[in-house]
């Protein structure tokens, strides 16, 4: 019976570990969204330096935890949106509005997506 | 490369511990959720050892979480019969007193020429002489032949011939099993007394040597290599 409790106890644990997980996600993502949201505004009324700023932070918090990504994500998935970060930034930097709005919107979305993902939704779950 | 090297001797490791935490069956005799764990596992640990932009995290959860709900429903196997009869079914008898029970073959879309096959694999070829042939949860078929029909025992002749009992591994291939030669209440001076009868002269030169209960030795020396 002591395995049948250690089984329990594991698979009890993971569940625990999933969730916080899928929630630490969530957060993650939604700051993520709200600060480029925010760099967005600041970009279309003209300051560039603040905008740049902003998406320099949210990307210093991605790669910041880019370790733990790689090892719970897919890595195409984590990469994709390290590579939408560096893609943004540069747009920013050369004040590019057409190409700094598409690709700012390409990347929330990645984000918003990567949260919705891994949630135990039934859109999800079939 | 390394990354395919150490991935792959992970997830090999986790599925020995998985296979290992199993027990002692053989694949013909698991019960159904063994079987699909099993059949699962391996294909579960590939995906992450080709794919290096899967996470490694992704074969090893799901590998535990099958491990772990196998686990539980063996358990329950074992301590519930109506759960074990609605995970591993019941044993069907096929064959009763000679004839065959045809609601009970087609209860378990088993046909008459695997009925016969089976018999003639285990040496019967007279469906005649079958007091029961049943068809157990792991799909083997039992046979027990008429009383007439059975081999005579010793024991129906009168006889009692000497029991041998269970052979102990002495020395395996020059490795002296300490432990069994002190639990058959031997020592040093039968062995050196065993090793000078065969004409050896040390414990590393004996492919096996082994005692059963009656004393009676097998000894077997090592081939000299060329």
């Amino acid at each position: 019976m002591k395995k049948g409790w250690l089984a329990i106890g594991l698979l009890v644990g993971m569940v625990a570990l999933s969730w916080w997980h899928v929630s630490a996600l969530n957060a993650l993502t939604d700051d993520l969204g709200g600060q480029l949201r925010r760099a967005e505004t600041l970009a279309e009324s003209g300051e560039w330096d603040k905008a740049a700023e902003v998406t320099r932070e949210a990307s210093e918090q991605w790669d910041g935890r880019a370790f733990y990504l790689h090892v719970t994500l897919d890595h195409r998935t984590a990469d994709d949106i390290a590579v939408g970060f560096a893609e943004t930034l540069e747009f920013l930097e050369w004040q590019e509005a057409g190409e700094y709005s598409a690709a700012n919107a390409r990347l929330m979305e990645q984000l918003e997506l990567l949260g919705q993902v891994e949630w135990p939704s039934l859109e999800n779950l079939l | 490369m390394l990354i395919a090297l150490f991935r792959t001797v992970v997830l090999y490791l986790l599925i020995i511990l998985g296979i290992r935490l199993m027990g002692k069956r053989q694949v013909g005799e698991l019960e159904p959720s063994e079987l699909v764990f099993t059949l699962l596992i391996a294909d579960l640990a590939a995906v992450p050892m080709q794919d290096f932009g899967i996470p490694l995290t992704r074969g090893v959860i799901p590998i535990v979480v099958l491990l772990c709900v196998t686990l539980l429903l063996s358990l329950l196997t074992m301590r519930s019969i109506k759960f074990r009869a609605f995970i591993c079914g019941r044993p069907g008898i096929v064959v009763r007193d000679g004839k065959v029970c045809q609601a009970e073959m087609e209860k378990n879309r088993f046909t008459l020429d695997e009925l016969s096959e089976e018999l003639r694999i285990q040496g019967y070829s007279d469906i005649s002489k079958v007091k029961y042939a049943i068809l157990e949860t792991n799909g083997q078929l039992t046979v027990l032949l008429n009383a007439e029909e059975q081999p005579v025992t010793a024991a129906q002749m009168g006889l009692k011939p000497k029991d041998p009992g269970l052979p102990a591994l002495i020395i395996s291939d020059g490795r002296l099993l300490e432990d069994n030669l002190r639990k058959r209440g031997l020592d040093d001076k039968w062995l050196e007394k065993q090793l000078s009868h065969h004409h050896v002269r040390r414990v590393k030169d004996v492919f096996l040597l082994s005692v059963d209960e009656q004393g009676t030795v097998y000894f077997a020396e090592k081939e000299k290599r060329r």
